[in-house]
């Protein structure tokens, strides 16, 4: 009997315990998640009083809506672009920092500079570094006699793109050395040397050992990256606010001006969620590949 | 005893505590909320010190002040609707006021127009909405004034153009070297859509007629557009992504020969770059094919939000409106950027002009510039545009209140045709037949959720 | 297989010596064993062959070939680490088959290669295992493996039974001495163990301090120390020391023995000691004494195998002796090389 008396009471205590976290998530991620889902069926607009319900409305709209998937390519664009760049690069600068040479730790707290940077910050430099006329890109790849004209880094459709993924993979970079910095401070150094004994070239190495080391944490990383990149809205807006002609605007920026430019809050919300099903059948893909990646190894 | 001294102690306190408060509330501080978006240091020390003046003259009535960009500010009377949060005095545009008023957002200012004069205020300024006044103007913006490198003009023996070919020509003339001959907005935001109105408007064309139908899609519009499309081949490339700002620091760097613009150019070259501002002249906008100049002129107004959205002393807040737009503190603040913020009101207007004599650094004529800028005749603005025709070389308002342009100007729908033209190359026709379909989608819309 | 030479090898680390004056001749098919306590240079010399390391002065000869220069991987060496350095990612068919594999070699070689190793080494079944599902033996062998497939000119091994439990490392030994034999491989093995060196090496390369200390068959090492160091390095309990007038004397306890067992035997040298406590070992039994007049109090062990029957008791005066040609003289400077004092003292 007394044993079942406690058995309650630590439930009661455990549950006690959760009540604070589970009441922020509830307020803070269900209620204004379950809204979204609830404006999507319905037509609302700031400032209208009235929410009349219209079922899939919004979603056949959306359907409909050329812009809708201009920003789903744009979206994808983006992602993949930022995060092979961001991928590479980053695993290459932390092969690099994983050596010993003199000023090492200047180099690493360089590296690490532009993901400390507050965004608006670093993105408002940038905008004005990629100024046409009075810009310093411009500038120094004139001089450095690389380009002839300047090039319209933020008002050509085609160009803008590359600018913000250029943004982009600057500023976080520095999350995929860090990731894969650790890991390969963690490989023993006597499999590089039994390999190299046996013949290994240092391309071999990084093929045969380091990679097959790094490949969860690169996944991880790898997947990490696009779920954020996906998301990402203030490098996009502050840079070209979607522009020239669309030509930047991702699907958290269509949202975003859908509901607070043009007012349109249940077609926004429909935006929403169709953008949080679009990610979703990307994670599935990418869980579905790893396992096939796992598998092989 | 000790115990009862404490309590005794504790009761004393509490209830001079609560009489102080009551006192308090008795007397009435009464907070007077204030949003405006004039960001620029001289604008804030001009509205610090008319605070300051005024919570001295009138000591119960403290002024709370708050700042927004151009671009948010909007949203942020939007959303402070949306949460009835409003501050009690705000600034509003005018094709944001027949909306608003409409659905009892604002409070009537009759009383207050006739205390300052009604006479007094340039003609057409001040616009009823269901016979009554719900904004006043403290300041007119005039976008269409051209200004022009005398320098550049006299080296290479040109006069200022005085029609859109001579301008096409003058550009074109002028545009070699790292020098372009012009610079226009192009980016998606207001400043663009109010460019390709004043240059549609000079064509010959409106937005809407009479009848308030969409009449966008016009030979006028297919002549700016074109017109659009020649003036930026002479233009710096990144324009579709320009903003107010960044037009002003191009001409500023020299690179520019020739822009239609609004006189805030002249006045920030000459706190930064006088080397440029010294050498700038103005004259009046060229005509268009229609043999007319018809310049954007944009009415900068405070209103005051009713208390169905949360304004509370509106009393207090029209004192306190009555003072800054009026008399020696409407003078004031045209100072501020002159010759960018034209005073509503004649009287100032000369007052402003006399006092602008060691204005821009003495060096160029500032009655000249001013006298350009503040010409106002022959202009509109997006709420009063619809219907609009020429009488005897008269540009004539036909009146009407326009429940959809603001809608229309708030989604950029004229800068997107814009865009179109200049940046995918669409052929002007069929950017102007878009433009057309997207705002008759707005106008149904909005006809059927007022159903 | 090759012959392994290594002359005037030193390596320096900032300004420290890791290995100073190195010579060593390893014949072809020869078993020898560097031996000597943490930090006297021994792994630094085994990366030094291998060429992971590069030695400040001095030459490595593979072969009769100058192989100082030369990258490990172009050197023809195998080095077994302690760790075994397998690769976790792979399987051991896979481990063996790596230099193979990264050397380019086709497929059917491999295979056959592969096989083979793994047949001598009694691995066959454990191809397709991971490396995280074997025992350390089990790993061991795959690790020598993947040396073999190579046909390496030498064989180096780090430690190789230290992350052996006791029990296994005497069966390991013998079967490492085997699979040498079987390969006729010439074979550094490198040991802090002097029972293991004992039994295993050839030849033993007694190290301390990044120095060569002796280079001698066990036997040598063993009954003719070269210094100090190697005297009580080697053999446990060490031999005993004795700090005399201008040197010092030394034998080794098994040589130190009840007067009586000598029976007529001349030309023997008495040694007094007060008795401080007696350990009975099953085998054998050691005494913990300390030396007594005419010699030097000194701290000292006798070793007595049990077939000789003793009685002894706590604090009392014993007279022992040790055979004359048992007696070892050293320097008494720091290096404490052997004194050459007696005419018949025979290099074997």
């Amino acid at each position: 009997m007394r044993n079942l008396t406690s058995e309650t009471e630590n439930r009661a205590i455990a549950a006690l315990a959760l009540l604070p976290s589970f009441a922020i998530l509830l307020v803070l991620v269900a209620l204004p998640t379950f809204s979204v889902a609830l404006y999507s069926l319905q037509d609302v607009q700031m400032g209208e009083a009235a929410h009349p319900f219209v079922g899939f409305e919004n979603f056949l709209w959306a359907w409909n809506y050329a812009p809708f998937w201009n920003a789903l390519n744009n979206t994808l664009v983006w992602v993949f672009g930022s995060v092979s760049l961001e991928m590479v690069i980053g695993v290459a600068v932390a092969l690099m920092l994983n050596r010993n040479f003199v000023g090492r730790g200047i180099a690493r707290a360089v590296v690490f500079a532009p993901y400390l940077i507050p965004t608006v910050v670093a993105v408002l430099v940038w905008r004005y570094m990629f100024h046409d006329v009075l810009g310093v890109v411009n500038y120094f790849l004139l001089k450095a006699g690389l380009i002839e004209t300047p090039v319209n880094w933020l008002s050509s459709p085609r160009v803008a793109m590359t600018t913000v993924i250029i943004v982009g993979v600057w500023k976080f970079f520095p999350f995929v050395v860090l990731a894969i910095l650790g890991v390969l401070q963690a490989i023993p150094q006597d499999q590089y040397e039994a390999a190299k004994i046996d013949g290994a070239s240092e391309w071999q190495q990084f093929w045969r050992i380091t990679l097959p080391h790094l490949m969860p944490i690169f996944l991880l990383t790898a997947l990490l990256r696009s779920i954020w990149t996906f998301h990402k809205f203030d490098i996009i807006y502050l840079l070209t606010g979607g522009g020239p002609v669309g030509s930047t605007t991702t699907l958290p920026v269509l949202v975003y001006q859908k509901a607070f430019a043009d007012f349109e809050i249940g077609r926004a919300a429909a935006l929403a969620l169709i953008t949080a099903f679009v990610l979703t059948l990307l994670l599935l893909l990418y869980f579905y590949l790893s396992k096939q990646v796992e598998a092989r190894q | 005893m000790a115990i009862v001294s404490t309590r005794l102690f504790g009761l004393c306190l509490a209830s001079a505590l609560l009489a102080s408060a009551g006192t308090a509330m008795a007397q009435g501080v009464k907070v007077v909320r204030f949003l405006h978006n004039e960001t620029d240091p001289p604008s804030m020390a001009f509205f610090n010190k008319a605070i300051a003046d005024f919570e001295r003259l009138n000591p119960n009535i403290k002024i709370e002040m708050e700042s927004v960009s151009t671009d948010g500010r909007l949203q942020k009377v939007t959303a402070s609707m949306n949460a009835k949060t409003m501050p009690e005095v705000f600034k509003i545009l005018a094709e944001e006021r027949m909306q608003f008023a409409r659905k009892g957002y604002l409070v009537p200012l009759d009383n207050m127009v006739a205390s300052i004069g009604a006479n007094d205020y340039l003609d057409d300024l001040i616009v009823k909405v269901d016979g009554k006044i719900y904004d006043v103007p403290y300041t007119i913006n005039n976008f269409s004034v051209l200004f022009y490198r005398d320098d550049l003009l006299k080296a290479a023996n040109l006069t200022p153009p005085k029609n859109w070919n001579e301008l096409k020509a003058a550009a074109q003339a002028l545009n070699k070297g790292d020098v372009n001959g012009f610079v226009l907005p192009a980016g998606q935001n207001r400043a663009t859509s109010l460019y390709l109105a004043s240059l549609v408007w000079s064509a010959g064309g409106t937005f809407f007629d009479k009848d308030l139908k969409v009449t966008f899609n016009s030979p006028a519009t297919v002549a700016a557009l074109a017109f659009m499309k020649d003036m930026a081949a002479v233009s710096p490339k990144g324009i579709a992504a320009y903003s107010y700002g960044d037009m002003i620091n191009v001409y500023l760097t020299g690179k520019v020969a020739l822009d239609l613009y609004a006189p805030r150019l002249v006045a920030t070259g000459y706190d930064t770059v006088p080397a440029v501002a010294t050498q700038t002249k103005a004259v009046v906008m060229p005509v268009g094919p229609s043999g007319h100049a018809v310049k954007f002129i944009s009415p900068n107004s405070f209103a005051i939000a009713s208390p169905a959205v949360g304004a509370k002393n509106t009393a207090e807040a029209q004192k306190f409106l009555e003072f800054i737009v009026s008399g020696e503190r409407l003078r004031d603040l045209s100072l501020t950027v002159f010759p960018h913020m034209i005073p509503p009101l004649k009287s100032v207007q000369a007052m402003v002009i006399d006092a602008a004599k060691d204005k821009l650094g003495g060096g160029s004529n500032p009655a000249e510039l001013g006298k350009v800028s503040f010409d106002l005749s022959n202009s509109m603005s997006f709420e009063d545009e619809a219907g609009a025709s020429w009488v005897d070389g008269k540009l004539v308002k036909a009146g009407l209140d326009n429940p959809y342009i603001g809608a229309i100007v708030a989604r950029h729908i004229p800068a997107q045709v814009v865009q179109r033209v200049l940046i995918n190359g669409e052929a002007p026709a069929a950017a102007a037949a878009w433009g057309a379909q997207e705002m008759q989608k707005i106008v149904d819309d909005l006809k059927r959720s007022a159903r | 297989m090759a012959d392994l030479e290594l002359r005037q090898i030193s390596k320096q680390f900032d300004r420290q010596f890791a290995v100073k004056d190195v010579n060593l001749h390893v014949q072809d098919g020869e078993l020898v064993v560097l031996l000597g306590p943490s930090g006297c240079g021994k792994s630094t010399l085994m990366r030094l062959i291998a060429g992971l390391e590069s030695p400040t002065q001095g030459q490595v000869l593979i072969g009769g070939q100058d192989k100082t220069p030369l990258r490990p991987k172009d050197r023809n060496v195998a080095l077994v680490f302690q760790s075994y350095a397998l690769y976790p990612h792979l399987s051991i068919y896979e481990n063996i088959a790596f230099p193979l594999r990264v050397r380019g070699v086709p497929s059917k070689t491999v295979d056959a290669k592969v096989m083979w190793a793994a047949r001598l080494l009694d691995i066959e079944r454990l191809l397709q295992r991971k490396p995280r599902h074997t025992s350390g033996g089990e790993r061991q062998r795959t690790a020598l493996a993947r040396s073999l497939v190579r046909d390496p000119a030498v064989f180096l091994l780090d430690e190789p039974l230290s992350n052996l439990d006791a029990k296994m490392r005497h069966a390991a030994r013998e079967e490492l001495r085997s699979f040498q034999h079987q390969v006729k491989a010439t074979w550094i093995h490198v040991t802090h163990d002097q029972t293991e060196a004992m039994g295993l090496g050839d030849r033993i390369v007694v190290m301390d301090k990044g120095r060569v200390r002796q280079i001698g068959t066990p036997g040598e090492i063993y009954r003719y120390p070269a210094d100090t160091f190697v005297a009580t390095f080697v053999g446990s309990p060490p031999m005993n020391l004795i700090a005399m007038d201008d040197h010092i004397l030394g034998f080794r306890p098994e040589s130190c023995l009840p007067t009586a067992y000598f029976e007529n035997e001349i030309d023997l040298f008495k040694v007094a000691f007060r008795l401080q406590r007696a350990e009975y070992l099953g085998n054998e039994t050691l005494l913990y004494a300390i030396a007594d007049a005419p010699l030097p109090s000194t701290k000292m062990i006798a070793r007595i195998p049990s077939t000789l029957r003793l009685d002894v008791a706590q604090g009392e005066r014993y007279e022992f002796a040790v055979r004359r040609s048992d007696l070892r003289y050293f320097g008494t400077d720091e290096l404490g090389a052997h004194i050459d004092r007696h005419l018949d003292a025979i290099r074997a």
